[in-house]
C-alpha cells in the first residue's frame, strides 16, 4: 500500500482518515456477480450460482460448464484443465479472491496535491455448500472483511413443467435489481444494497419458465445490527424475466423494497422518534446479441422521516446505471459504464454523472484481470461535490 | 412419504444396476475399467449438470436450457451420426459433438478445453449409457462412407443443386429459398414429441457442421430423432424421386408463389439435361452411382451457398467462442 500524504499534521490525519474511508468504500464484503453472463446465456443467475439471486459460489454448471467454455482465452494444461472442487455429490467448495490497485489522483478535491495509490486485498470469500439430499443446500460464505452469507435453502420441482420454487432462511443479500460485481455503483452501495447490506430473513422464489419471482421478509436491521431493534420488518420483491428470441437475449425486471428503521423512545419528559420510512423501486433491462451485451438499471430512492422525527433528512433521489460490454475476442471484453445520480428530486439538484471505461481479460482459467477508469462530472452542489473525481481501478481476480 | 422413499430407493438401485451394466458394456467395447471410470468422472463434472447423472437429460440446469433441451442419452437418437438411420451413433460421432458442440444451442464446444483423450473417455461413457438403457444388446453399427475430399463447388453445380433441392421437396420444410419457412414448418415434432423448427439454411449457423463433408453426412444419414430424413440413404428412392415421381412435385414447385424466374430456369435446365428413363435404365450400376453421387454433391454445394458469407454473424459474434489456445 502506498499513500502519499502532503501537508500539515491535521491535514495528514484527515487524509489518512479519508484513505480508511476509501478503503472501506472499495472493499466489498460479499461476492458479487456478473449479470451480463446470465444475459448472454439467456438463463437465470441460478443456472450457474448456488444463490437464486446470483453472485457468490458457483454451482457445478457454473464451475465446470459455463466458466470453462465461455470465459478464459485458452487452456495451458491438457491433462487436468479443471480441478475438481467437489467432494462426492454433497460437498463443494469455492472461492473468490480479488486484489485491488486503486489510484485516486485527486482523492481530496479541496487539496489536489493529495492522492491515493494503494494495493489491497479487496475480497477474499470462501464458500462451502453442503447438499445432504437433493433439494436441500446449506450454504456458507465467509468474507475477509467480516461479512458473510449463510443460508439454508430448499428447492423443489413442483411437478408442473418448468415450475419450481425455493425457500431460504438465513443471512443473505436481499433480492433487488442487478447483482453486479461492481459493488460501489450509485445503484448499489448508495441505495442500500451494497455488500455491507446483507440482512437476515426468509425468502421465497418461484421460477416459471423464464420468469423468476422472489420475495423476502427481512429484519431490516442489515449487517450493521444483527439484532433487530424494532418491530418493523423490511419487505423486498423482485420479478425478472430472461428471454431468448432467436439470437437475441432480453432481460427485464423490476424490484421493490420497503422498510422502516428507527424507534420511538419514550422518556419521562419527552419522546424521541428516530423512525424513517425507506422505499426503493427500480427496474432493470438488458439486451444481448453475440458479443454485445447492454445492461441498465434505474432506481427511485425515498427516505421519509416520520412526522415526529426531526433529526433525519428527507431524501428523494434517483440513480441509474448502464453498462455496455463488447467481447473483442474470447477472453477479452471492453466495458463502458455510465452512471447517473440525482440526489434531490424535489430541488432537481445533486446531479452527478460517472463515466467509466475499461476491460476484462481472462488470460487463464480461473483468473480475471479487470481495469476501469472512472471520472465524475457533478453539478457542484453539496451532494455532488465530487466533480472531477477520477479513479483508476485494476483488479486481479481469482475464482473457483 | 414411504412410497416416495421406496421409489427413491428403487431408482437408486436401478441406477446402480444401469451403471454396472454400463461398465460391463463399456469394457466389452474394448475400454478398460480405468477408461470407463475416467469417462464417468469427466461426464459427471462437465456434462451431468445438463444431461443428468443418469444421462436422461434431466440435470439441474436442463430446465433453463429447453430450446432445444439437453439430449436424453438413454433414448439414443443422436442427431449427428455416420451410421445408418435407426442405429446407434458411432464413437466418432459422439466425440465430434463433444469436440465441436452444437452451434445455436447450449451445447458448448469442448475443443481446446478437454484434451482428446478426455473427449474420447466421455464419448465412450455417453455411448455406454445409451447401451445400458437399451433392453436388448445394441450391435456395433456400420459406418457410412463419406468421401474424404469434396469436389469443388462451381456455379453450375450450385444451380443443379437448387433444382435437386426443389425437386426433392426440401422446400416443404426449409422454404423455397432456405429460410426455414416452408409450408410444413411448424408442424413437426421430434421423437420425444417436442416441436421442432426446420433449420434456416441462410443464417450461417451450422448446428451439425458446415463443411461440405458434414452437410454430405447430414443428407446421407439424416438427423436421427427429427423429421430431417436421410435423403440420400437409398439411391433408388432418390433416383425415383427425380425421375418417375418427379412430375407432381414439379407442378407443386411451379405453383410456389415465391419462386423466382431464375429458380424456375435452373429447374428446367436440370430436368432437360437429365437422362431419360430409358437411358437411366441402360446405365451400369457404376454410372448410376456416379450420377447419383454428383447430384448429392450438387445439393451440398447449393445448401452451403445459401448461407452467404456470414459477415454480419462474424461481426455480431456468438455467446461462446472457441478458446484461442489449448489442448
Amino acid at each position: 500500500m502506498s499513500v502519499r500524504i502532503h501537508g500539515s499534521l491535521p491535514n495528514r490525519f484527515a487524509t489518512a482518515a479519508g484513505v480508511v474511508a476509501v478503503v472501506a468504500m472499495v472493499a466489498p464484503d460479499s461476492a458479487r456477480a456478473e449479470p451480463r453472463f446470465a444475459l448472454r446465456e439467456g438463463v437465470p443467475c441460478s443456472t450457474c450460482h448456488v444463490s437464486p439471486s446470483g453472485g457468490g459460489m458457483r454451482n457445478r454448471h457454473g464451475r465446470y460448464v459455463y466458466a470453462p467454455t465461455a470465459l478464459p482465452a485458452g487452456y495451458p494444461d491438457a491433462d487436468n484443465p479443471l480441478m475438481d472442487l467437489d467432494v462426492g455429490d454433497s460437498l463443494a467448495f469455492g472461492a473468490d479472491i480479488r486484489f485491488l490497485y486503486l489510484e485516486q489522483p485527486n482523492a481530496g478535491l479541496s487539496d489536489t496535491s493529495r492522492s491515493v495509490r494503494t494495493f489491497m486485498p479487496m475480497q477474499s470469500d470462501f464458500y462451502i455448500a453442503v447438499t445432504p439430499f437433493e433439494g436441500l443446500t446449506l450454504y456458507y460464505d465467509q468474507g475477509i472483511h467480516g461479512s458473510f452469507e449463510a443460508t439454508i435453502m430448499y428447492e423443489h420441482d413442483l411437478g408442473v413443467p418448468e415450475l419450481s420454487f425455493y425457500t431460504r432462511a438465513g443471512f443473505f443479500a436481499p433480492p433487488y435489481g442487478l447483482r453486479t460485481a461492481n459493488h460501489n455503483l450509485f445503484i448499489r452501495q448508495e441505495i442500500g444494497f451494497g455488500p455491507g447490506d446483507n440482512d437476515a430473513g426468509l425468502e421465497v422464489g418461484f421460477q416459471l419458465g423464464p420468469l423468476l419471482l422472489q420475495g423476502a421478509v427481512l429484519t431490516g436491521a442489515g449487517a450493521q445490527a444483527l439484532i433487530d431493534d424494532n418491530d418493523d420488518k423490511a419487505f423486498v420483491g423482485r420479478l425478472e424475466g430472461i428471454f431468448r428470441i432467436d439470437d437475441f437475449r432480453l432481460m427485464a425486471g423490476g424490484s421493490f423494497y420497503m422498510n422502516r428503521t428507527g424507534n420511538v423512545t419514550r422518556l419521562s419528559a419527552s419522546t424521541i422518534d428516530t423512525r424513517t420510512d425507506h422505499m426503493r423501486a427500480g427496474g432493470h433491462l438488458g439486451l444481448a446479441i453475440g458479443r454485445f451485451a447492454w445492461l441498465g438499471e434505474a432506481d427511485l430512492v425515498f427516505d421519509d422521516p416520520t412526522e415526529d422525527n426531526t433529526s433525519a433528512e428527507t431524501v428523494h433521489a434517483f440513480r441509474s446505471y448502464q453498462q455496455l460490454d463488447v467481447r473483442i475476442v474470447r477472453g477479452f471484453e471492453l466495458r463502458l459504464d455510465y452512471e447517473y445520480r440525482q440526489q434531490n428530486l424535489d430541488l432537481r439538484n445533486g446531479v452527478a454523472h460517472r463515466l467509466g471505461g475499461g476491460f476484462s481479460l481472462f488470460p487463464l482459467p480461473n483468473v480475471e484481470l479487470f481495469f476501469l477508469y472512472r471520472y465524475i462530472i457533478g453539478d457542484g452542489t453539496a451532494e455532488a461535490e465530487q466533480n472531477g473525481f477520477q479513479e483508476i481501478i485494476a483488479i486481479i481476480h481469482g475464482y473457483l | 412419504m414411504r412410497s416416495d422413499n421406496e421409489r427413491k430407493r428403487r431408482n437408486a438401485l436401478q441406477f446402480k444396476a444401469a451403471f454396472a451394466l454400463a461398465v460391463v458394456v463399456g469394457m466389452a467395447g474394448g475400454a478398460s475399467a480405468q477408461d470407463v471410470h475416467r469417462g464417468e468422472s469427466a461426464y459427471n463434472r462437465f456434462c451431468s449438470s445438463c444431461h443428468g447423472v443418469r444421462g436422461d437429460g434431466r440435470g439441474p440446469a436442463a430446465r433453463f436450457y429447453q430450446n432445444p433441451p439437453p439430449r436424453d442419452f438413454t433414448l439414443g437418437g443422436f442427431r449427428v451420426s455416420q451410421t445408418p438411420p435407426g442405429s446407434i451413433a458411432s464413437h466418432d460421432d459422439v466425440a465430434y459433438v463433444i469436440r465441436d458442440g452444437v452451434p445455436g444451442t447450449s451445447m458448448p464446444a469442448w475443443r481446446g478445453i478437454l484434451g482428446e483423450r478426455r473427449i474420447d473417455d466421455v464419448a465412450r461413457y455417453v455411448l455406454s449409457l445409451t447401451r445400458a438403457a437399451s433392453a436388448v444388446a445394441v450391435p456395433e453399427p456400420p459406418i457410412v462412407y463419406i468421401p474424404p475430399v469434396a469436389p469443388p463447388a462451381t456455379p453450375e453445380s450450385v444451380r443443379r443443386g437448387q433444382a435437386v433441392f426443389l425437386l426433392l421437396k426440401c422446400w416443404a420444410c426449409h422454404g423455397t429459398h432456405g429460410d426455414g419457412d416452408g409450408p410444413e414448418a411448424g408442424t413437426q415434432r421430434t421423437d420425444t414429441g417436442r416441436p421442432i423448427a426446420p433449420s434456416s439454411l441462410t443464417d450461417s449457423v451450422w448446428q451439425w457442421g458446415g463443411d461440405p463433408r458434414n452437410v454430405y453426412r447430414t443428407l446421407t444419414t439424416g438427423l436421427e430423432g427429427t423429421t430431417m430424413e436421410a435423403v440420400f440413404a437409398d439411391p433408388m428412392v432418390m433416383t425415383r424421386a427425380l425421375t418417375t415421381l418427379r412430375a407432381p412435385v414439379e407442378a407443386e414447385v411451379r405453383a410456389r408463389p415465391d419462386l423466382r424466374p431464375s429458380d424456375l430456369a435452373n429447374m428446367d435446365a436440370f430436368v432437360s439435361a437429365m437422362p431419360s428413363e430409358d437411358a437411366m435404365y441402360d446405365m451400369t450400376e457404376e454410372e448410376e452411382e456416379a450420377l447419383f453421387e454428383g447430384w448429392r454433391w450438387d445439393l451440398v454445394h447449393y445448401v452451403r451457398s445459401l448461407a452467404g458469407d456470414g459477415t454480419l454473424r462474424s461481426f455480431l459474434g456468438t455467446a461462446r467462442e472457441a478458446p484461442l489456445y489449448g489442448p
